[in-house]
This record gives C-alpha cells, structure tokens and sequence, in this order.
C-alpha cells in the first residue's frame, strides 16, 4: 500500500488515538508526526499478515507507549521547558485536568485502558496490538481500572 | 468526585483538532530532509570528536617527549661517581 493512501486512510483513527491518550495539543501531534514517519518507514516491509488497521493500532500504540516512556525518562527537562513556555501550558488547562488522573497509570497500562474503555476494542485484538499474552492485557485492565477508580475517588477538579 | 463511567464518557468525547495536510508536509519533511541531516551531523561529530581526541594525544606526546631522552655524560678527569662534580653544569630544555 502507497504511504499517501495509508495516511488519508487511516489519520483519524491515529488522530483519535492520540487525543485520548496524551493531553497536550503539542504532545498530540508530535506523537501523530511521529508515528506516521515509523509507517512510512514500515510500510514497504508490511505484508499484509494482518489487518492494516490493526498494524496501524499496533505501530501507534507502541509509538505512543515509548512517547510516554521518554517524557517520564527526561520529566526534569521537559518541566523546565514547560516553565519556560508557561502560558501556552496554560491555554490547555481543560485537557491537563481531563488528563492528570491517567498519568497515574503507566504508560502501557494506559494505553491498554485507551484501547478497550475509551476505543472499545476486543482484549485479544489489544493483546496482538502491544504483542502481550490476554493474560497480560486482563491484569493490565484490571490494576488500570482500580489505580484509576482510586484515583477518581479523590479527585474534585471535573 | 467523578464516577469511572463519566470519566471514560468524557474521554470518549475528547474532540481535539489538528491541521492533516500540515501534518502530513511535516512527516514528509521530517523524511527527506531531517533525518538524513541528522544521521550527517551525528556522523560529522563523531569525525571531530575523534580527530580532537588524536590532537590532544599528538599535542600530549609532544610535550612530555623530554621523557624518551637519552642523556648522557662524559666525566671530566679526576670526577667520578662517587665524587663531586668539578665543574657545576646546568642543564636546559
């Protein structure tokens, strides 16, 4: 498949993805940029074993897994360059708060809580996307849900 | 307080905006141009560090090459070993 066509394909289903998983409109589309650059670099070895649309989640899920991973990894830096670009953190108010609850998570947990509460997607389906066993992404699931639940419980900012 | 439920509800309904046809040129850019430039100049540091680090040890050598010289020293007639010398000497770099 063309790069061109898998991108007009398939830009809002990653677009989606993005948006329910990180909170920053800066972090959305550098990880949007960011995970069509490894398709494009992917795609001509794709051979079509699986759904593109499931290879797509997979190559976004994975992108967006380690994104999250380096932002925890360099947090010092980033908060620095947060304090510098200050009001612009500002303007985004509304989706730190909607957000915060899910940085309690870690970065797979969440992402296994994206897929199959907020996208709604089949276990086994998240399970070939993250390359886990349906053991794995259940208790993944399950820790998610309670650290969440908790986490909800005192939380007065929505 | 919120309830898990409405939670999820409210991250179903995250309608974030974002321009496709900027995104896309920025891949593309990012595919041509950035990472070939960014192989090249990681390539090029590596090249500088190493011909820095073969200066500094060249430079190094250089200076300390005193070490590596052979002196020698022819007695005067009636000096020996043991003896104190006759004529005072001063030895210069």
């Amino acid at each position: 498949m063309e790069f061109t066509l898998a991108y007009d394909q398939h830009k809002e289903l990653v677009w989606r993805l993005v948006s329910r998983y990180v909170g920053s409109q800066y972090d959305r589309e550098d990880l949007f940029q960011e995970v069509f650059l490894k398709i494009s670099k992917a795609l001509p070895k794709f051979r079509g074993e699986a759904k593109i649309e499931t290879w797509i989640y997979r190559v976004a899920a994975n992108t967006a897994i380690n994104f999250v991973k380096n932002q925890q990894r360099y947090s010092l830096f980033r908060k620095t360059l947060e304090w510098m670009g200050r009001e612009k953190e500002e303007e985004e108010e509304d989706g730190k708060v909607l957000f915060e609850p899910l940085k309690k998570l870690n970065p797979r947990q969440r992402m296994v809580l994206v897929l199959a509460e907020v996208e709604e997607r089949k276990l086994e389906e998240i399970g070939e996307m993250l390359g886990l066993p349906i053991g794995t992404v259940k208790s993944n699931l399950h820790r998610a849900k309670e650290i969440l639940r908790k986490e909800l419980k005192d939380y007065d900012k929505l | 307080m919120i309830s898990y439920e409405n939670y999820i509800d409210k991250l179903k309904g995250v309608e974030a905006k974002t321009n496709f046809d900027q995104a896309f040129a920025q891949v593309f850019h990012k595919r041509v141009y950035y990472y070939p430039k960014l192989a090249m100049a990681a390539a090029l540091t590596v090249l500088v560090v190493f011909f820095s680090l073969f200066g500094v040890q060249s430079y190094y050598q250089a200076n300390n090459s005193s070490d590596d010289v052979l002196v020698s020293y022819v007695f005067e007639s009636g000096e020996s070993s043991n003896g104190a010398m006759l004529v005072d000497y001063v030895f210069e770099r």
